[in-house]
C-alpha cells in the first residue's frame, strides 16, 4: 500500500473539527510555509515538487501561480473549484466533508504564495453537507487566527468565502465559474484574457481544483522531494481515484500515480461485479471508454493518454459485460444534453440530436444509416465547440464505436441490444 | 508603423492588417466573406454561434472562430478548405434542425442571415427526422417587439445589446442548453427607448416589430436614405417604401451620430404619415364655424383676400420640423413679399442667433474624459443621445450631471442638484482656480454605477477633483440654462480650454431643425452685415426687427401663417384676427383656424435638414406627397407668384442653391454636398467568389440628391426586374421602361415641380384665370363637403387583405393601364382638364 498524502486523516475521528486538526499536525505546513519561505520560493518548491493540478488537465500548479502578475494595480483572487459534477466523481466531497481544514490549509498557502488576500470557495450547490461544514471550519479558522487579518502574526491576511453553485456542470468550467460567481449566467469566457492575467472581476485569478489544495499541507510538512520522489517521471504523487460501477468495493482510493487499473480494480475494489469486465472509463464521463485489454495502464496522465483516453477527474467507472453499450451512450448523453449550456451552436443542438437518434435506436426504431448519422454528428461537433464540454459528449459515442459497433449495428439492424439476441422482426 | 501591423495570410492573399485586428474583419477588407449571426462589429464578440469557423495552421484546434481569433503574425487562415467548408455546413445544419423553416410566412424571408447562408454554404437535404422543438409561436415581450421562439437561433445579438449597447435590463436567455429561450425577467415586460434595435439585429425573424409583422416583403420595398425629423441630433434612417407606402423605419449607420442605433421615438415616427387623421385638403372655416374642404385655389384666395394693409400685422411662423429649404423660401414670403419684420422659427424662447460658435459635436462622447450634462435631462429628451452617452461611459468616461433634476439616473459618476446656472458658476470658479494637486486628471478603477457595487457619488469635491486637470470634456447644455446664458457657457469653456473640436459644448436643441433655421435667419432680430445678399437679391426687404414665436403665439400679429407649428398649444395663446395653418395632423391651432393647408411630411420631399452640432444633412424624398398635400416650400413659392414675386426657384434643388448664395451661415451650400455615400446598416459590402454575389453597397449611391423629385417605380413588386434578388440596403435597379416623371406628370396633367412655367394653365369654375400664375392643382369645389378623415382628393383605396387599405395615387394606377382599379371616387378625379 502506498503512502496516503491526502486523506491520510480521513478516518480520524472529529476531524473535521478544527482541535483534532491540529493535534494531527494541522496548520503546520501554512506554519512553515509563513515562516520559513517567501512567496517566490514557496512558489519554486511547488513547482519542485510536481505536483499537478487535478481537476482534469492535470496543469503544474506551481507553474500556474507562476503566470499571476506580481504587481497589477488590482486584487488578485483565489477560486477553489469545488464545483464537482463529472459523472462518477465524488472525491471532492469526501475531502471537503471530512478533511475541511486540510483544505483551509492548502489554500492559505496558495494564497500566501501568490499574494492573494481574498479567495473564493465554489462548492457545488448540491453539496449541501459540505457546504456546511467548510462555513463552520471557515468561523473555526479564523477565531484560531490560521484565517482573517493578520494570520498567526504576520502581515498576511486572508479572507475566504464559501459560495454555492447553483447545479450547472458547465460551471466547473473555470471561466464559467467566474461568471456564475460574479453574479452572471454560468456561460464559459472567451479566452485570452486567460485567468492568470483578466479572471474574476477582470483581475488576476487562481483557479484551483480542491485536491489540489488538500495537497499541499502535506507536501509543505513532508517536503518537495518527499512528494515528488512518489509517482511516475511526469506524473508526481498520489491522487484520489473514485471508484465506481460494477464493482464489489466501489469508493474513493488513493494510489501512487503510475498504478495499474488493474490493481484499482481487483485489489482496491474487490473486482468486477456481476460479470465480466467489459469496458473502463478511467476519467469520468468526459473521458473515452477503454477496454479489458487496457487493464494493465498506469493511472497516470500520460498513460490514460497513450491509451486514447484520458485521466481527467480521477472517476474510474467499471462496466460489466452485462451492460449494453447504446444504452450507457445514452445514459452518458443525456447528462451532455442536460447540462449543455447553450452558448454554442453545435453543443446546444448537437447533444440534443444524438440523444434524439440513440433514443429512437434504443426504443427500437433505428435505421441503418443511423451509425453514419451518429458518427457525422459526433464529428460536426467534434473541435468545434466553444468550450470542452462539447467534445465530452462525443467521447463515449466514438469510443463505443471503436470497440463495440457490432452493438449499434444490432440496434440499428434489429431494433434491439445484441445483449437480448435477435429480436423476432415485427412481420412486415 | 510597421510594428503595427501583422502579415496574415488568408486564402492564399497576403495582407497586412494593424494588430488586434478581428479575422472576420481583416477577411471582409480583401473582400472575402466569413459567415457570421452573433457577431456584430458594434458589440463585443462571443463566438457562440460558430459558423464563422476557418481553418488555422498550427493550432492546438484548427477550427478557430474568425470572429474572436486576432490576427496573430504570419498566420495562415483557409475560410474554404475541406475542413472550414464541413465545419460550416455541420454548424448551419445545427441551426437548422429545430428552425422552423416557415419562411413563407416570416417577415424577415428576403434579408435573412439563415436562408442567406444557408443558400450558399448549406446542404441542400436534410438528415433531421426527430420531432423538432416547439414554442408557442408568437409571444409579445414588449409593446413594440413580439417573439418567435421556434425561430430563434440563440445568437445573443439582442440579450447583448441590451446589456451592452442600452446598459440596461432587457432581453435575458431563460433556461439553459436545448431548452434556452429569449425572454424576460418574470413578470417584466422589454419596453425600453430602444427596443426596436434588436428587431434590426436579430439576424433571423425571431425578433418582429408589432407594427411591421406580415405587412411587407423585403423584395417589394425600395430603400431611401433619410434623416430622422423627431429628434435635433439628425440621426440617419433608412425609410423602407412599399407601394408608396412607408412600411418602416431603420436605422443607417452614421457612425458620427447614431452608431447606427435608432430610438424607438425615431424608430416609429413614420406611423403618423398613413394615419387616418392626416390632413389631406385645403380647408377654410365657413359661415357655420366648420372647416371645409377647398380647392387650392379658393384657400390661397382667401389668405390673400385676408392680407392686412399694415405689413407689420402679419407673422409668419416656421415649424421646427421643416427643411432648411421650406424655412428660406417662407423666409421670402414673409420678409420680400408680405414685408414683413415677423418671420420666425418655432423657438420656445430667445433665439440665439448663429454667433457662439460651439465645439462639441455628438461624437465627442466617444473620447471624451468627462461627459458634463448641465441642466436638463438628456436622457429624457434626446433618447439616440443616451445611447451615445453610454458609449461615452463604457469608454471610460465620467458623467457629471448637474442640473435641477437628477439626470441619467444610474448612470451619473457624479450628481449635483440645486439651480444648474449658479452650480456652473460655482464649478467654473472652483476650477479656475489655481492648485498643485497632483491626482488631478488621474483617474481610479472603481465600480461605475451601473456596475455591481457602484453608486452615484453626491460629493462636491470629489467631482471637481474629477473634473480638473481633464481637457476632453464634453459640456451637454440642455433645457432653460441654455436661454440664460448658453453664450457665457461657452466662453467659460473656452476659458477652460476644452473647446476642441469634437469636444467643448453641444447644446441638445429641442427643435428638429431648429439650427438650420438660424442659419438662414428666421429670428426676430436681423442683421444687416450678415444678410447683405438678401437685401440686394429680393425686392421690398423689411430689414426690421420682429417680434418673436412667443408673441406670434400670444396674438400679437392680426394675421398669423403658421407652417408646421402649433402656436395655440400654450397656456397664453390667443387667436389672431387671421389664423392659417399647414399642418399635417389636426390639434389645437387646427380647431380655430381659419384657413387649414394640408402640409407634407418629411418623407414625401427632399430637404436639408441641420443637426443640432451643426451637421447639414440631406432627407430624400421617398414617396409621393399624400393627397393634396405639399410641402412648405410650394405652398410658400405659389403664395409668393401669385402675389406677384417673379425669379422663384422652381424646386428643392433650386431653393437650396439660392440658400448657398443668400445666406453666409451656409454660404456655397448645394445639394452637391451630399454626394458622399452614405453607409446602410451593417452588412457585408464586398462579395467572395463563393457563390451568389453579394451588392456592392459602397457602388451604390444611397443619396442622390441631384435628381428632380421623385416617382415611384410602378405598383407591383413583380414588375420590377430582378426585385426578388434586393438584399437590405441595396437601392432598387433602375427600372426599365420607367417613364420620366416629368412626362408622366404631362400625361396626366398634374403640376409636376420640375415644370411648373411650361404645364397647361388651368382653371376651375368660378374663379377667373389670373395671368401669370399657375395654380397648384385644381380641384372640383368642395364647399359643401364636410371635412372628414378619410383622404379623398386624387388617391384610390385599393384593398391588400384584411388588415390595411393601402392608398394608390392615381398616377401609378394610369400607369398599369388597369381600368378596374379605377373604381372610387370618381367624383374626386380631375375631371376634365385634358
Amino acid at each position: 500500500m502506498s503512502t496516503l498524502v491526502i486523506t491520510e486523516l480521513m478516518d480520524v475521528d472529529g476531524i473535521d473539527g478544527i482541535d483534532t486538526y491540529i493535534k494531527n499536525k494541522g496548520y503546520e505546513g501554512l506554519k512553515k510555509a509563513l515562516n520559513d519561505y517567501t512567496p517566490d520560493e514557496l512558489i519554486e518548491y511547488v513547482k519542485g515538487s510536481g505536483l499537478r493540478g487535478r481537476g482534469g488537465a492535470g496543469f503544474p500548479t506551481g507553474l500556474k501561480w507562476s503566470f499571476v502578475p506580481k504587481n497589477p494595480g488590482k486584487p488578485k483572487y483565489l477560486c477553489v473549484n469545488c464545483d464537482e459534477s463529472e459523472p462518477g466523481t465524488c472525491k471532492d466531497r469526501d475531502m471537503v466533508t471530512y478533511l475541511p481544514h486540510q483544505l483551509l490549509e492548502g489554500i492559505a498557502i496558495c494564497c500566501y504564495a501568490v499574494g492573494i488576500n481574498q479567495a473564493f470557495i465554489y462548492i457545488r450547490g448540491e453539496m449541501l453537507e459540505g457546504w456546511e461544514i467548510l462555513e463552520k471550519a471557515v468561523v473555526e479558522a479564523v477565531e484560531k487566527n490560521f484565517l482573517g487579518d493578520n494570520i498567526m502574526g504576520t502581515d498576511f491576511s486572508l479572507d475566504v468565502v464559501v459560495h454555492r453553485g447553483a447545479g450547472a456542470y458547465i460551471c466547473g468550467e473555470e471561466s464559467a465559474l467566474l461568471s456564475s460567481l460574479e453574479g452572471e449566467r454560468g456561460f464559459p469566457r472567451l479566452k485570452p484574457p486567460f485567468p492568470a492575467v483578466e479572471g474574476l472581476y477582470a483581475c488576476p485569478t487562481v483557479i484551483n481544483n480542491v485536491e489540489t489544495l488538500s495537497t499541499l499541507p502535506a507536501i509543505m510538512r513532508n517536503g518537495a522531494e518527499w512528494y515528488s520522489a512518489m509517482g511516475t517521471e511526469r506524473s508526481k504523487g498520489t491522487r484520489v481515484l473514485c471508484l465506481s460501477g460494477h464493482v464489489k468495493k466501489p469508493g474513493n482510493y488513493e494510489l501512487e500515480l503510475g498504478t495499474s487499473m488493474r490493481h484499482l480494480i481487483e485489489e482496491c475494489g474487490g473486482g468486477v461485479m456481476g460479470g465480466e469486465l467489459k469496458a473502463i472509463i478511467p476519467g469520468g464521463a468526459s473521458a473515452p471508454m477503454l477496454t479489458k485489454e487496457h487493464l494493465d495502464v498506469a493511472l497516470d496522465f500520460e498513460a490514460i493518454a497513450a491509451a486514447g483516453s484520458m485521466a481527467g477527474s480521477g472517476a474510474v467507472i467499471v462496466i460489466n459485460d452485462k451492460t449494453c453499450i447504446v444504452k450507457t451512450c445514452l445514459n452518458l448523453d443525456q447528462f451532455f444534453e442536460e447540462e449543455s449550456c447553450g452558448k454554442c451552436t453545435p453543443c446546444r443542438e448537437g447533444t440534443k440530436w444524438l440523444v434524439d437518434i440513440l433514443t429512437r435506436m434504443v426504443n427500437g426504431h433505428g435505421r441503418p444509416e443511423d451509425i453514419e448519422l451518429l458518427k457525422s454528428v459526433c464529428n460536426n461537433i467534434l473541435g468545434n465547440t466553444f468550450c470542452p464540454l462539447g467534445d465530452s459528449a462525443t467521447s463515449c459515442i466514438m469510443s463505443a464505436f471503436k470497440y463495440f459497433p457490432e452493438e449499434f449495428e444490432h440496434y440499428a439492424l434489429h431494433g434491439c441490444s445484441i445483449l437480448e439476441g435477435k429480436k423476432e422482426m415485427a412481420k412486415s | 508603423m510597421a510594428d503595427d501591423l501583422v502579415n496574415i495570410t488568408i486564402d492564399g492573399h497576403q495582407m497586412a492588417v494593424p494588430k488586434g485586428t478581428l479575422l472576420v474583419e481583416a477577411a471582409r477588407q480583401i473582400g472575402i466573406e466569413i459567415p457570421v449571426y452573433c457577431y456584430h462589429p458594434k458589440m463585443k464578440p462571443v463566438g457562440a454561434c460558430r459558423v464563422c469557423l476557418v481553418e488555422v495552421e498550427n493550432q492546438r484546434r484548427p477550427m478557430m472562430p474568425a470572429c474572436t481569433t486576432t490576427v496573430m503574425p504570419d498566420m495562415v487562415v483557409h475560410t474554404r478548405s475541406n475542413n472550414a467548408v464541413d465545419a460550416r455546413g455541420a454548424v448551419l445544419e445545427f441551426l437548422l434542425i429545430n428552425h422552423p423553416l416557415d419562411c413563407p410566412v416570416c417577415d424577415r424571408a428576403g434579408e435573412c442571415d439563415l436562408q442567406d447562408f444557408t443558400q450558399k454554404y448549406g446542404n441542400g437535404n436534410t438528415r433531421f427526422i426527430e420531432q423538432k422543438r416547439h414554442f408557442a409561436k408568437s409571444k409579445q415581450v414588449g409593446q413594440n417587439v413580439v417573439l418567435d421562439r421556434e425561430r430563434c437561433i440563440m445568437c445573443q445579438r439582442c440579450v447583448r445589446f441590451c446589456d451592452e449597447i442600452a446598459m440596461e435590463e432587457g432581453l435575458v436567455i431563460v433556461d439553459r442548453g436545448n431548452r434556452s429561450e429569449i425572454g424576460t425577467f418574470e413578470g417584466r415586460s422589454f419596453d425600453s427607448k430602444f427596443s426596436g434595435n434588436v428587431i434590426e439585429l436579430c439576424p433571423v425573424g425571431a425578433l418582429t416589430a408589432k407594427t411591421y409583422r406580415f405587412e411587407s416583403r423585403p423584395w417589394e420595398q425600395q430603400h431611401y436614405a433619410g434623416i430622422c425629423n423627431v429628434s435635433s441630433l439628425g440621426v440617419n434612417i433608412t425609410v423602407d417604401v412599399r407601394y408608396d407606402e412607408v412600411v418602416r423605419l431603420r436605422g443607417r449607420m452614421n457612425e458620427e451620430i447614431d452608431d447606427g442605433w435608432l430610438s424607438d421615438k425615431c424608430r416609429y415616427s413614420h406611423l403618423p404619415i398613413h394615419s387616418e387623421d392626416r390632413i389631406l385638403s385645403p380647408m377654410v372655416r365657413n359661415e357655420q364655424g366648420e372647416l371645409a374642404k377647398v380647392s387650392w385655389t379658393a384657400a390661397l384666395e382667401k389668405i390673400a383676400e385676408a392680407i392686412p394693409e399694415d405689413s407689420s400685422k402679419i407673422g409668419v411662423a416656421v415649424g421646427t420640423r421643416l427643411s432648411v429649404e421650406d424655412g428660406h423660401m417662407l423666409l421670402r414670403l414673409g420678409r420680400s413679399v408680405l414685408k414683413t419684420p415677423n418671420v420666425v422659427h418655432q423657438y420656445e424662447g430667445e433665439s440665439l442667433g448663429t454667433n457662439t460658435t460651439l465645439t462639441g459635436q455628438v461624437k465627442g462622447c466617444d473620447g471624451a474624459d468627462v461627459i458634463l450634462c448641465l441642466g436638463s435631462d438628456p436622457s429624457k429628451t434626446h433618447h439616440d443621445f443616451e445611447l451615445r452617452i453610454k458609449k461615452g461611459l463604457r469608454n471610460k468616461a465620467r458623467l457629471v450631471c448637474i442640473g435641477e433634476e437628477p439626470a441619467l439616473v444610474g448612470y451619473a459618476d457624479y450628481q449635483a442638484t440645486g439651480v444648474a446656472s449658479e452650480l456652473w458658476s460655482k464649478l467654473k470658479k472652483e476650477l479656475q482656480k489655481k492648485t498643485d494637486d497632483e491626482e488631478a486628471g488621474l483617474r481610479f478603477p472603481k465600480p461605475r454605477p451601473w456596475e455591481a457595487g457602484g453608486q452615484t457619488s453626491h460629493d462636491w469635491d470629489a467631482l471637481i477633483k474629477e473634473i480638473r486637470g481633464t481637457e476632453k470634456v464634453l459640456v451637454v447644455v440642455s433645457g432653460d440654462i441654455a436661454q440664460q446664458g448658453l453664450e457665457d457657457i461657452a466662453k467659460d469653456v473656452e476659458d477652460l480650454g476644452w473647446n476642441t473640436a469634437p469636444h467643448g459644448v453641444i447644446h441638445l436643441r429641442t427643435g428638429v431643425n431648429s439650427v438650420g433655421h438660424e442659419c438662414i435667419s428666421l429670428v426676430p432680430e436681423w442683421d444687416e452685415d450678415s444678410n447683405k445678399s438678401i437685401a440686394q437679391a429680393w425686392e421690398g426687404m423689411n430689414t426690421e426687427c420682429g417680434v418673436g414665436y412667443a408673441e406670434l403665439c400670444r396674438g400679437k400679429t392680426e394675421m398669423l401663417l403658421a407652417f408646421g407649428c402649433n402656436p395655440l398649444s400654450h397656456s397664453d395663446s390667443k387667436k389672431p384676427k387671421f389664423l392659417v395653418q399647414a399642418a399635417t395632423h389636426p390639434d389645437e391651432t387646427t380647431d380655430k383656424a381659419d384657413v387649414v393647408l394640408p402640409l407634407s411630411m418629411w418623407v414625401e420631399y427632399n430637404g436639408v435638414y441641420v443637426s443640432t452640432d451643426g451637421t447639414v444633412q440631406f432627407n430624400r424624398q421617398a414617396i409621393l406627397p399624400l393627397g393634396e398635400a405639399q410641402p412648405a416650400w410650394s405652398i410658400a413659392r405659389e403664395l409668393c407668384q401669385r402675389l406677384g414675386a417673379s425669379e422663384l426657384p422652381q424646386n428643392p434643388r433650386a431653393v437650396y442653391q439660392e440658400v448657398g448664395t443668400l445666406h453666409t451661415a451656409l454660404a456655397g451650400a448645394t445639394y452637391k454636398d451630399f454626394q458622399a455615400p452614405g453607409q446602410y446598416h451593417w452588412s457585408y459590402p464586398q462579395q467572395a467568389d463563393l457563390g451568389m454575389p453579394r451588392p456592392d453597397l459602397s457602388a451604390i449611391p444611397v443619396k442622390e440628391p441631384d435628381m428632380p423629385m421623385w416617382m415611384p417605380a410602378p405598383l407591383t413588386g413583380s414588375t420590377v426586374e430582378g426585385a426578388g434578388r434586393l438584399h437590405r440596403g441595396q437601392t432598387p435597379p433602375p427600372v426599365p421602361g420607367q417613364r420620366d416623371p416629368r412626362e408622366i406628370a404631362k400625361l396626366l396633367g398634374l403640376n409636376h415641380p420640375m415644370d411648373r412655367a411650361s404645364a397647361p394653365a388651368l382653371t376651375e369654375g368660378g374663379s377667373e384665370k389670373k395671368e401669370g400664375y399657375i395654380p397648384l392643382r385644381v380641384v372640383p369645389s368642395a364647399s359643401a363637403e364636410p371635412a372628414g378623415p378619410t383622404p379623398a382628393g386624387r388617391h384610390h383605396e385599393i384593398g391588400v387583405g384584411p388588415r390595411r387599405r393601402v392608398a394608390v395615387p392615381v398616377a401609378h394606377t394610369a400607369l398599369l393601364e388597369e381600368p378596374e382599379a379605377e373604381t372610387a371616387d370618381d367624383n374626386t378625379e380631375d375631371g376634365g382638364e385634358e
